[in-house]
């Protein structure tokens, strides 16, 4: 464990991290991945400032799965409640972060993946998969 | 607060890491409260019926 409370990723893989916030959002712009048949993200300036107006403002076109993002139960269920009747607390929680950077991009996390970490899990914890873009982030706390 | 913020996600693209339906079993019966991915999708985009979504969300 570091100094800052969190397990190395050579500590079997396993991080937990809870003595410091981290920013896991992604930056939106026009140039991020979507999934697949998602629609592209738009940015238009509606107003500009010393050209038609005394504001700028921007039209800004998002999927709603696009970036970091929550999917609600009514995704996938169609009498699902929605993002906005999730309790907030659902989402606070203890971060369990596995590091899942020895799988190959395009093939799944199986049981057998997660069950080397049986014994630092408990009950209630989030879990964060992650593959090689945080690695760094947390190797450096 | 740290932020993590990067450019590697558009890297990835479609060929994402998922999960497969023994990890959300494993998920479920240790009472994990929530689960995130730094992928496009905990599901892979070849399935289209989305059984890992439904899942993951009525559990």
């Amino acid at each position: 464990m570091n100094q800052k409370g969190c397990r190395n990723k050579d500590d079997g893989g396993f991080i937990t991290i809870s003595r410091e916030f981290v920013d896991l959002t992604h930056i939106i712009n026009k140039n991020i991945q979507v999934y697949p048949g998602d629609p592209e993200t738009i940015f238009e300036s509606v107003t500009n400032i010393g050209k038609d107006a005394n504001a700028n403002i921007t039209r800004i076109t998002i999927g709603s799965h696009t970036g970091t993002h929550v999917d609600a139960h009514k995704h996938f269920i169609s009498n699902g409640i929605g993002i906005d009747k999730e309790p907030p607390d659902k989402f606070i929680g203890e971060a369990v972060v596995l590091d899942m950077s020895n799988i190959q991009n395009g093939q799944g996390i199986t049981s057998l993946d997660l069950e080397r970490n049986t014994s630092k899990v408990k009950s209630g914890d989030i879990f964060y998969f992650i593959q090689v873009q945080i690695l760094n982030c947390i190797t450096k706390m | 607060m740290k932020n993590y913020n990067n450019n590697e996600f558009k890297k990835i693209g479609s060929n994402f890491t998922y999960l497969e339906l023994s990890a959300v079993e494993w998920i479920i019966d240790h009472d994990i409260k929530c689960v995130g991915i730094d992928t496009l999708s905990v599901e892979s985009e070849y399935v289209t019926e989305g059984a890992i979504h439904k899942k993951t969300a009525i559990s």
